[in-house]
């Protein structure tokens, strides 16, 4: 990563917002997430990239199935195209019970390049939800896609 | 993988069907089914969970020992009065009001947690229409559970703008599907309009919103403006965000 603003791998990067910080996570290409609230959940964003030249249909019903398959109780609210990028792709919504009565709402942007299947997957409190939205979406929006993707 | 032969067309693209989506998940609660009036007679139990006299050993009374909240001495039982708790305050949270198959769902907000009462989803039809299934969520939990009793799930949504027609032409196409679709209508709608329609008016103290759900054609908005129903195409995403927004300015209203 030659550029301070992007987070991600060699195959595709997005861009950090002012003032959030770079993760280190095992497993991920990259996890960037807003400054930690006072209290409860911590928001994120996590990149990840997996080889597959299956189309973004069958990309995005895996991950559907994926909601529901990890999260015992998960609600799937919404699956939209995304057109926001180069390679076609889909904004999944969806909530799950978290313990201790909370409840995490994840939107799952999913694009397939022919080559990969890129995930980013920002998680955060439903109470956080309306305030995180546009933000996550913004990230989302930001995906470059790097030569050879 | 199954594609949706008539969602792609209008987005001039293959898309994958959704339909799946909607039999892997649905609304669920955990707790007794009875008559609804048998919580208005939990509501009059006295201080200490005693029914009120003219309760004791009716139909109601035997309702609610059935559904373990009544002992054999008229007095609520722990779980009996963990339901009433969520009455003290008086915070009715959220109702919800379903036209087309008639039903109800009201959330009313406890100490840490929101009792849901809910006639059968739409989409089961599992008790009959005048009990209602209680649950207990979380604070964080009951949206998820409303939307899932509403029925919002994903669904390709397409806007073709808004169709504002004579509001006695909505009302008959809530009544009959085999009401003509307003000429005006573009591809979206009129798939929509073709579809089953249950209408929801979700309340709380500071707005209402009304969705008409139209099975894979997904989620309309309606706004009913005097004598004229403005109709247009909603997300889920949208929906729901637009309900977590009513539910949290409920919360906010009530003390959260």
């Amino acid at each position: 990563m030659t550029d301070e603003s992007r987070a991600g791998s060699a195959w595709a990067t997005v861009r950090v917002p002012e003032g959030w910080q770079r993760l280190e996570v095992a497993g991920a290409d990259a996890v960037i997430a807003p400054p930690p609230p006072a209290g409860g959940f911590r928001p994120n964003a996590v990149l990840t990239c997996v080889d597959s030249d299956a189309p973004i249909q069958d990309a995005s019903v895996a991950a559907l199935l994926a909601a529901t398959a990890d999260h015992p109780g998960a609600l799937v609210v919404a699956c939209d195209l995304w057109p926001h990028a180069v390679h076609p792709g889909r904004r999944i919504l969806f909530t799950y019970p978290a313990g201790g009565g909370a409840e995490v709402v994840v939107q799952k942007f999913v694009w397939a390049t022919g080559r990969r299947h890129v995930h980013l997957t920002a998680s955060c409190a439903i109470y956080q939800h309306l305030s995180l939205d546009q933000g996550f979406n913004a990230v989302a929006t930001s995906i470059r896609f790097e030569e050879g993707s | 993988m199954i594609l949706d032969e008539r969602a792609g067309p209008l987005a001039g693209e293959p898309l994958e069907s959704l339909a799946f989506v909607r039999e892997l998940q649905g609304f669920s609660a955990e707790g007794p089914v009875l008559p609804r009036a048998a919580l208005d007679a939990i509501a009059a139990a006295d201080r200490r969970g005693r029914l009120p006299r003219d309760q004791r050993g009716t139909a109601t009374a035997r309702a609610l020992a059935a559904a373990h909240l009544l002992d054999d001495r008229d007095a609520l039982t722990p779980e009996g009065l963990l339901v009433r708790s969520h009455w003290q305050s008086d915070s009715l949270l959220l109702e919800v009001r379903r036209r087309g198959t008639a039903g109800r769902l009201s959330a009313w907000r406890g100490r840490d947690t929101v009792l849901i009462a809910a006639s059968a989803p739409a989409v089961a039809e599992q008790f009959a229409g005048d009990d209602v299934q209680l649950g207990i969520v979380s604070i964080d939990g009951a949206v998820p559970a409303i939307a899932a009793w509403i029925g919002i799930a994903p669904a390709w949504t397409f806007s073709d703008g808004p169709v504002t027609v004579p509001l006695e032409i909505y009302e008959a196409r809530l009544r009959d599907a085999g009401t003509p679709a307003p000429a005006s209508a573009g591809a979206h709608l009129r798939r929509a309009w073709s579809a089953t329609w249950v209408e929801y008016l979700c309340s709380s103290p500071q707005l209402s919103l009304r969705l008409v759900t139209a099975g894979a054609a997904g989620l309309l908005g309606v706004v009913v403006s005097g004598a004229q129903a403005t109709i247009d195409s909603v997300p889920p995403a949208t929906a729901f965000s637009t309900l977590l927004a009513q539910y949290s300015d409920a919360l906010e209203f009530a003390g959260r």
